[in-house]
């Protein structure tokens, strides 16, 4: 005995005694064919973990960036305006101490300009600053920078941009706010901004505090870092803040969101804190005055009011201006101009009561009535048209809401049923709230309100110097009073119906109590302010708008088939190479079960060897794949967005579900091979005649034209199905096409007997039909690999043929805009040449596929009655419409009086995806600026375009859901065919240079938003290149080993004088064949199922990819002939005969 | 008792069914032997294939000690064959990474573990047939005497009623040939089973006792 032997022999002192023992001795004797079976194994075990490992990696990338650009911020407290610094101290304080430190902060957006050199300066647009004096309270990685005077910090983003560095001078450019909403006649909109001249301290690095956001993404916005005062003093506000830090003391161990909910629990603004005033009114008699910077009292406030202040004798009023006072019927008409109207309850007023001439108090006006006071009935006589009770005035007056932007003025006419004597209520200038630029100008001429003004009606040179007169005297104080249910149809708005309230300054006892008690009446959330928890809902949207894991599993999935498919056929191969061996089990007796099972635990071995090594090689496939995830999103999406795929060590964390996936689809594989191949019959298996059952093994004529009819049904089905439908639709009919096409290539490897081998080609042909389970796989993996790829490589976006084509992708505009101040929709005027549909927007996340996080508030826009109007973009699927109307904008307009959800139109793959909403018609809420939900329902779903990733609604609709919002920050440009969209694009930015306008041609948008789809199918494209040259090398590996069994075969054609070139020529024509003959069932399955969308025009037949493909493909086919067919030849023909 | 009646086998093909088997029947007592003889194609093989239930018959019946095996399902008639069969074929067919042990008490292991008690008579048997020195020996490294000498150990290790050999000797010299008949006499004679084999060689068969011949598929007197 050799010494190899005896060793051997020693290893195998007892007999096997158990069915796994014997797999073990199997497994030592088998395992060259089992080694090939393990790297298949580990191939799909690899892919598995590699895919899952991508998911991973930027899950853990995207939390690592969203939590890394908080510090040790927990949670914040934010305001939509600012609050008193103090606030934060307040918080602080209590009994029990809140488990952090509170740090007041101003965040706000702001322009940044290099300082003029002559060259014109360069701008940043919507940078955040951050004004803060702890920053190293914050807890950022790296040292806080220590800032004062005019020093700032600026990201390297930003300092990249502008070409700065430190100790360069900057401009910092910050918007001034309107006090009152933008929408009303006394909000201001044109764009004001105040700018200061700073410098550079230092430059942060592009992490930790260089990175600060509030809202998670995956790109580094423009930083600038400052002190308080600095921003305060550029807005010229005093010990303010918008923002209160929440760091949680030493480690956080709070339970997510818990230091959120003990803010809001503590929270309790004053009302200064919401912008209100109540205070002591220099009236007579005294009176206490409820009233709010932003003019009109919020709804949320009068309510408090009512509970809080009509106890105590309070009364609302609502003031709004009459642009003129004018008599009616004869003619020339006496007007006063610009004059304030008063809505009351009743004439017996806190401040006084109005009063006739006798000092009777005067009759409440009822509806359509008003009350003049005696000095317009005075000037109307001096005009020469008096007036007295039951004659009829008409007041024009600004409509109270902007309509879409425009100030419309309206006219009503009212019946005088009263005239007030100058005393009491009738001369009290507390009535009417403090106005900028109009209350706090000494003449009326000085007059610089923000609505049109038309001073040449004022009149202000005397003789004719009336209303200047009054101005001196009066002021304000309305010249007329309406009862408040006229005033509120007159000048009520979503803004509010209360202009102040007015409460007996001797029913009051304690002030600052009435304060308390009024403020306790409102939620924080009512006066827009709100606890967020900024930590938890980083973790939140860092699980990912995109699931990476199951996308990457799904682009992977034809190499896993492939693996899979490849195991099935080295294991069948391993039967049939020992079909001697498991037949002499089957004769012995061996039930087919436990043959069945003996194979599985040999094949399991193999399969946990080669999962377990392939598992542990799915890191490093993972990065390869993050490493060009990386590169094609910095290049083609959004600049920066490296940092979240750049997480590799986190591609392993997943190993053990992989490991687990992928042992059960190969082991499940390996069962299914099994069971089929203990079913062969003993006696065949032991004359070695077998073929292994392989299900396709006997042609069936019927099915390929049963296959292609179902195809083509299922196809024009497609054709007229919704999105999801047409989608499922797509991958059936393929299916079937698949199906029918590779049955017919099966059967096309049937042999015709009766005709007698002719060509090297014929006799390729013929060994082939001898193999006919064999040939059916390798036609069937190539054939999906190939479909796959031509199916899904027709769906690359390209720019739109025509972008100014109202149905294309752009919906013909050239541009597109967003705001960080919202503008008025006047301001759109200055743009030569463009038609500017002006968008209101809601704030929120983008949703778009850009944003790789999870946009748990989604941005809401509200599209006006022209942007409707003239329609454009193309829908995939909508509502049906009313007869007549062919616009699917239309369904925006809400139904008359129902009170359901808003209708919303959305992007196809915003719906679908990215919010996961769903199709035509599913339900979703969206919280408003009060956290409250709404609801939505979607009538319409877009095809790709550059609105992806927004929920819009009709104007009406959005005003109603967010009556806060004010303005348009969001705009879509026309441009007029004369001005190019580079000129309109640098137009806009200048025009609205102060509301930071951030503007960009649409098809830039369009091909970000491309760039996205097209990077997963080159991701799909590359993985299903790389599974159809697995497919071919595993055909290769096929090949050579039916070479080893069919080595007589070889001998005997070099025995009757075949040259060793020819038979090497007939093993590789096998293989070109065999695989050929699946790349054209996968491409014409392909063309199959694009069918519905190469008619409508959505896919073009990728004609590259299919001669790139076929080409590789054939070529490695070749090539594994060529490797195959070098064993057919290394034997002289005598040791090929005798089958050594 | 092996009891055959009529027993019939034929083979579609292209140009018509080939009958291989044609009506043969044939009768074994317990612990009776019997050759059957016959020229290539004449039917041997498949006579013994359907015997031995890896093959089912055309027509005609097979009883075995009055049960009938071809009534049983699948795994009844494998249970069935490992039971009451042993196979002995012209190649050894030894599992290659298995030593001489092994493949001997491999028929054991078709039902569930091997026990003790088998594993001991795979042993006696070896020994009986000369190749207790090569318990640990893979295939490989034995003759083709000593393998198909294991073959033979393996055939009667669990004590079949039937033992059938199809040209057990076909690929051994004559002094082998003589060893692996006069091992399967005395083994079946042991055992108390029935044996049945298929050869060319005159000297087997006279070896064996009652010789028949098989011609064009039918048993001749």
């Amino acid at each position: 005995m050799s010494g190899a032997a005896r060793e051997r022999a020693g290893a195998a002192a007892q007999p096997v005694a158990s069915i796994a023992g014997l797999a073990l001795r199997l497994v030592r004797h088998w395992w060259r064919q089992l080694a090939a079976l393990a790297a298949a194994c580990g191939v799909v075990a690899a892919t598995i973990s590699g895919a899952l490992g991508v998911g991973a990696a930027v899950e853990q990338g995207l939390l690592r960036l969203a939590i890394s650009r908080l510090g040790r911020i927990d949670a914040a407290v934010v305001g939509e305006d600012f609050f008193r610094a103090a606030l934060a101290d307040e918080l602080a304080a209590g009994a029990e101490p809140v488990a952090a430190v509170l740090v007041p902060a101003i965040v706000i957006e702001a322009v940044v300009e290099t300082a003029a050199d002559g060259r014109g300066p360069s701008r940043a647009t919507r940078a955040v600053v951050l004004a803060c004096d702890d920053i190293a309270t914050l807890g950022f990685a790296g040292n806080a920078p220590t800032l004062s005077g005019d020093a700032v910090a600026v990201n390297r983003p930003l300092a990249e941009a502008l070409g700065v560095d430190a100790s360069s001078p900057l401009v910092l450019r910050i918007a001034e706010r309107s006090a009152a909403p933008s929408d009303t006649p006394l909000g201001r909109r044109e764009m004001r901004s105040s700018g200061r001249r700073v410098a550079v301290a230092t430059v942060l690095p592009e992490k930790g505090l260089g990175q600060f956001a509030l809202e998670p993404a995956q790109v580094t916005r423009p930083l600038v870092v400052a002190p308080l005062a600095l921003v305060r003093g550029l807005m010229d506000s005093g010990d303010v803040a918008n923002a209160i830090f929440a760091v949680p003391r030493g480690p956080s161990n709070q339970r997510a969101g818990g230091l959120a909910d003990s803010l809001r629990a503590r929270l309790a603004p004053t009302l200064a804190d919401s912008g209100l005033v109540l205070a002591e009114a220099a009236s007579a008699p005294a009176t206490i005055r409820l009233t709010s910077q932003r003019l009109i009292l919020p709804d949320a406030v009068d309510r408090a009011a009512e509970a809080v202040l009509a106890p105590l004798g309070g009364q609302p009023s609502l003031v709004f201006l009459a642009n003129t006072i004018t008599t009616t019927g004869s003619t020339p008409a006496a007007t006063i101009p610009y004059s304030t109207i008063l809505g009351v309850t009743d004439t017996a007023l806190p401040v006084g009561s109005l009063v006739d001439a006798d000092g009777a108090r005067l009759t409440p006006p009822g509806p359509d009535e008003i009350v003049i006071d005696q000095w317009v009935a005075d000037d109307l006589a001096a005009q020469g048209r008096p007036v007295a009770v039951g004659d009829t005035l008409e007041v024009a007056y600004f409509l109270p809401e902007t309509i879409h932007g425009r100030i419309e003025e309206a006219r009503v006419r009212l019946l005088v049923s009263g005239i007030a004597a100058m005393q009491g209520a009738a001369v009290d200038r507390t009535l009417v709230p403090e106005v900028e630029g109009v209350s706090d100008e000494d003449s009326i001429a000085d007059w610089d309100p923000p609505f049109p003004f038309d001073a040449s009606r004022v009149r202000t040179t005397p003789p004719h110097d009336e209303d200047d007169q009054y101005w001196k005297i009066y002021g304000t104080t309305p010249k007329a009073f309406v009862s408040l249910a006229t005033a509120r149809t007159l000048a009520g708005s979503r803004f509010g119906v209360s202009t102040a309230w007015h409460v007996p300054r001797d029913r009051v006892t304690d002030l600052t109590s009435l304060r308390g008690a009024l403020a306790a009446r409102l939620e924080p959330e009512q006066v827009g302010i709100k606890v967020v928890s900024l930590a938890a809902e980083a973790r939140a949207a860092a699980r990912g708008s995109t699931p990476f894991g199951p996308l990457f599993l799904a682009l992977s999935s034809f190499v896993v088939v492939a693996g899979l498919v490849l195991e099935w056929l080295l294991f069948r191969l391993l039967v049939t190479a020992r079909r001697r061996e498991i037949g002499v089990l089957a004769a012995i007796g061996w039930p087919p079960r436990r043959l069945a099972m003996l194979l599985t635990l040999v094949g399991l071995v193999a399969a946990v060897v080669g999962s377990f090594a392939g598992a542990c090689l799915g890191p490093l496939w993972a990065r390869a794949m993050l490493a060009a995830l990386a590169r094609a999103w910095t290049t083609s999406v959004a600049a920066g967005s490296q940092q979240v795929f750049g997480d590799g060590a986190s591609a392993s964390r997943p190993l053990v579900a992989a490991l687990v996936a992928s042992l059960a689809v190969s082991v499940g594989a390996l069962v299914w091979a099994a069971a089929r191949a203990a079913r062969a019959r003993p006696l065949a298996l032991l004359r070695g005649t077998a073929e292994i059952p392989g299900g396709s093994g006997h042609p069936r004529p019927w099915l390929p034209i049963t296959a292609a009819v179902g195809a083509v049904v299922i196809g024009w089905l497609g054709l007229n199905a919704g999105p999801e439908r047409a989608v499922a639709m797509f991958f059936l009919s393929g299916a079937a096409a698949l199906v029918a096409f590779v049955a017919a290539a099966r059967a096309a490897f049937v042999a015709q007997r009766a005709v007698p081998v002719a060509s090297l080609g014929h006799l390729a042909w013929r060994s082939l039909c001898g193999q006919p389970s064999r040939v059916a796989s390798v036609i069937a993996i190539v054939a999906v690999a190939e479909f796959l790829v031509v199916a899904l490589s027709a769906f690359t976006l390209g720019p739109p043929p025509d972008p100014a084509d109202r149905r294309s992708p752009t919906g013909g505009y050239a541009a597109i805009a967003s705001f960080g101040t919202p503008v008025s929709a006047d301001s759109a005027a200055d743009l030569e040449g463009a038609e500017v549909a002006c968008i209101r927007s809601s704030g929120g996340a983008d949703a778009s596929c850009t944003n790789l996080y999870a946009a748990l508030r989604p941005t809401v826009l509200g599209v006006g009655p022209a942007f409707v109007a003239r329609g454009g973009f193309s829908f995939v699927a909508h509502r049906p419409l009313p007869s007549g109307e062919t616009n699917p904008w239309t369904l925006l307009d809400p139904a008359p009086d129902v009170d359901g959800p808003i209708p919303a139109i959305l992007d196809q793959a915003t719906a679908q995806w990215a919010l996961k909403l769903g199709g035509l018609g599913a339900r979703f809420t969206v919280p408003d600026d009060e956290g409250a939900a709404v609801e939505y329902e979607i009538v319409g779903l877009l095809a790709p375009g550059i609105l992806q990733g927004f929920v819009i609604v009709g104007e009406r609709s959005f005003e109603a859901a967010f009556p806060r919002r004010s303005g348009y920050a969001f705009a879509l440009l026309d441009a007029a065919s004369s001005t190019s969209v580079a000129d309109l694009v640098r137009q806009a930015r200048d025009t609205w240079a102060d509301a930071g306008a951030t503007v960009e041609p649409a098809l830039d948008r369009l091909a970000r938003l491309s760039a996205v789809q097209n990077t997963f199918l080159a991701g799909f494209q590359t993985l299903g290149l790389l599974g159809l040259l697995l497919g071919t090398a595993g055909v290769a590996a096929v090949q050579a080993q039916g070479v080893l069994e069919r080595i007589g075969q070889f001998g005997l054609l070099q025995a009757v004088g075949f040259a060793p070139g020819r038979v090497r020529a007939l093993v590789m024509l096998e293989s070109v064949l065999v695989v050929g003959a699946g790349l054209v069932a996968g491409a014409l399955a392909g063309m199959v199922a694009l069918m519905p969308a190469l008619l409508s025009g959505r896919a073009a037949l990728p004609v590259g990819w299919m001669a790139a493909t076929c080409g590789l493909t054939l070529a490695a086919a070749a090539a594994a002939g060529v490797v195959a067919s070098r064993r057919a030849t290394e034997l002289t023909p005598r040791e090929a005969l005798r089958g050594s | 008792m092996l009891e055959v009646d009529r027993l019939a086998k034929s083979f579609p093909t292209a140009g018509g069914p080939v009958c291989v088997l044609d009506g043969v029947s044939l009768r074994i007592s317990p612990g009776g032997r019997m050759a059957i003889m016959g020229p290539s194609g004449s039917g041997k093989s498949t006579l013994l294939a359907i015997l031995g239930t890896l093959d089912e018959p055309t027509a005609g019946s097979v009883r075995l000690d009055g049960g009938d095996p071809f009534a049983l399902s699948a795994v009844e008639r494998a249970a069935f064959r490992n039971r009451a069969i042993g196979f002995v074929f012209q190649e050894h067919h030894l599992l290659g990474g298995l030593t001489a042990l092994d493949n001997v008490v491999l028929p054991a292991l078709a039902t569930g573990s091997v026990a003790p008690a088998v594993v001991e008579r795979a042993r006696m048997l070896l020994e009986r047939v000369g190749l207790a020195h090569r318990l640990r020996s893979l295939p490989g490294e034995l003759s083709g005497g000593e393998r198909q000498r294991v073959a033979v150990a393996r055939a009667v290790v669990l004590g079949p009623r039937l033992i059938l050999a199809d040209e057990p000797t076909g690929q051994l010299d004559a002094a082998n040939a003589k060893v692996v008949t006069d091992l399967l006499v005395d083994l079946a004679g042991e055992v108390g089973g029935m044996l049945l084999v298929a050869t060319h060689a005159r000297a087997v068969a006279d070896r064996i006792g009652t010789v028949r011949q098989l011609v064009a598929g039918r048993l001749e007197p």
